[in-house]
């Protein structure tokens, strides 16, 4: 446990020497809610009623602002990191410390996520209040415990498909593209490109059996909707059967990669 | 620089290339699924509307797939240079380009042609012809020019924004937003207001550009003040890359 919190604490450090990118993270969020924030309001100009499939505009803008948040709490992108360690060799040290490259590696990506996250809530709590959109009204606060445990596993999910993307990279060494995938893919089946729920019913089914509807819109629901017990319990216990599952691949596809593993010179 | 200089640099990129051939089919795979992502997005838009900021679902696809042509010939002419470029010039590298008896700033952005990119032109390239195919409007050859116009004035933008190298140690975030504003056009610019607008017209001015291809097919009435538009915009963006990497050559510094 405290290889665990040594290994955090490097990775905050670390994460907070580079305090200009959060500015500038802070100007690329804030140009990518322009941008749906305009593709909406055309749409909605465009559309004949007030409603799209449930949603006013003002929901609309809700919904982007909060599944937003819980993604960038629940988000990881350190497979960037592995890669480019595994391709270069430079991992090589760690195989013979007491530090394992993977803890090394998943506690930086969550101490950057936890820095990203709470920025995340003060920018985009900055932009509801801008827009005169009041989140805590839309919060159901009986829920807001299972809320923050369903935003802790979808950070298991989305940590494992990181170091299993990452972990490519002993197969395939220009692993970039595939890693690209993973931004193309999971914002539109994790609900943050648009609500699943506009989604025909069929799709809807068939992501359910997924682990991406378990990433980011399944927490931004139990936060926005007062869910029946059985929902809730449904859903958790997908995002807790998707996280052994994902874990267990992990282990798995980590250890076959480790005896690919070749690095010259390090 | 001779063509036969330039054959070489191709030749040589296309051998670095084909070492990673495997990823050439995710390239593709990614670049099928992200178009494919995008088209279902617009359809289910246009599920809800009849037209969105004037363009009907066929026109926003041919915008789409323009869109998606310029930014991947962007990618496989100049992305590897582009980046390339901040560490040429950090480390002292720019030295080995400079010595040589071509024009530097032109061998620096044909050095790395990724030749195997161009397989990510085959998707747009049919989504294109897909909706042309449907389209009420014949095919302008126009569309060609005004297509290499708007690479050429979205390179010279590029390479100005990268000149800022010669006099920052870290342009990363620069760079990152030009990429996020050229995201941003994935859907047509008419529909951006204020900052946003300002942004993409002005600051970057890369929406007249993408426009001036799709213009020439869906507006063939304002042929006439595209060409004038974008031959004076992109004119004014590759005198001022010109002038801005002369401007850096003159504070740049060799590690040696």
């Amino acid at each position: 446990m405290r290889l665990v919190l040594l290994s955090f604490r490097s990775g905050l450090l670390v994460n907070l020497q580079y305090r200009s990118q959060l500015l500038f993270w802070t100007v690329v969020r804030l140009l990518y809610f322009a941008l749906t924030f305009s593709l909406w309001s055309a749409i909605f100009a465009a559309h004949d009623g007030a409603v799209i499939r449930g949603y006013t505009l003002e929901e609309m803008v809700s919904y982007y602002l909060l599944i937003y948040i819980v993604s960038s709490l629940a988000e990881t992108h350190f497979e960037w990191d592995m890669r480019a360690e595994i391709a270069s060799g430079d991992m090589a040290p760690f195989l013979t410390k007491p530090q394992p490259f993977l803890l090394r590696t998943c506690m930086d990506g969550l101490a950057a996520t936890w820095m990203y996250g709470l920025l995340s809530i003060v920018l985009y709590g900055g932009i509801a209040w801008a827009l005169g959109t009041r989140l805590d009204a839309l919060i159901v606060p009986s829920q807001i415990v299972v809320a923050l445990l369903s935003i802790l596993f979808a950070l298991v999910i989305t940590g494992c498909f990181s170091a299993m993307l990452g972990a490519v990279t002993f197969w395939v060494p220009q692993s970039e593209p595939i890693l690209a995938m993973k931004g193309t893919i999971l914002p539109l089946l994790s609900g943050a490109t648009i609500p699943l729920d506009v989604l025909p019913l069929v799709a809807q089914r068939i992501l359910a059996l997924t682990p991406f509807p378990w990433m980011a819109f399944f927490p931004v629901r139990l936060l926005t909707k007062d869910l029946p017990v059985r929902e809730i319990v449904e859903g958790l216990g997908m995002q807790l059967l998707w996280s052994l599952v994902l874990l267990f691949a992990v282990r798995v596809v980590w250890q076959r990669g480790l005896r690919r593993f070749e690095a010259v010179g390090t | 620089m001779t063509l036969s200089l330039l054959r070489r640099l191709l030749l040589s990129s296309l051998h670095v290339d084909l070492a990673y051939r495997a990823s050439v089919v995710f390239m593709l795979l990614g670049q099928v699924l992200w178009i494919g992502i995008f088209t279902g997005t617009y359809a289910l838009i246009y599920t809800q509307v009849q037209s969105l900021v004037g363009y009907s679902f066929d026109e926003s696809m041919i915008y789409y797939a323009t869109f998606m042509l310029l930014v991947q010939l962007l990618d496989a002419l100049f992305l590897r240079a582009m980046q390339a470029l901040p560490d040429l010039i950090h480390r002292g590298r720019l030295d080995t380009v400079l010595t040589k008896p071509v024009d530097a700033q032109l061998l620096v952005l044909f050095s790395r042609i990724s030749l195997l990119d161009f397989v990510k032109l085959i998707p747009p390239a049919i989504l294109l012809a897909v909706f042309l195919a449907r389209a009420p409007q014949a095919f302008s050859w126009w569309y060609l020019p005004m297509l290499l116009v708007a690479i050429v004035g979205c390179t010279a933008l590029w390479s100005l924004m990268m000149s800022v190298a010669f006099v920052a140690s870290r342009i990363g975030p620069l760079s990152e937003m030009f990429a996020t504003s050229m995201r941003m056009l994935q859907f047509p610019p008419q529909m951006y207001r204020g900052v946003v607008k300002i942004l993409l017209y002005v600051l970057f001015p890369i929406a007249p550009l993408v426009l001036l291809p799709v213009q020439s097919l869906l507006s063939p009435a304002l042929l006439a003040r595209s060409v004038v538009v974008g031959l004076a915009l992109s004119g004014i963006l590759v005198i001022l890359a010109r002038l801005a990497w002369n401007a850096g050559l003159r504070r740049y510094v060799s590690a040696s």
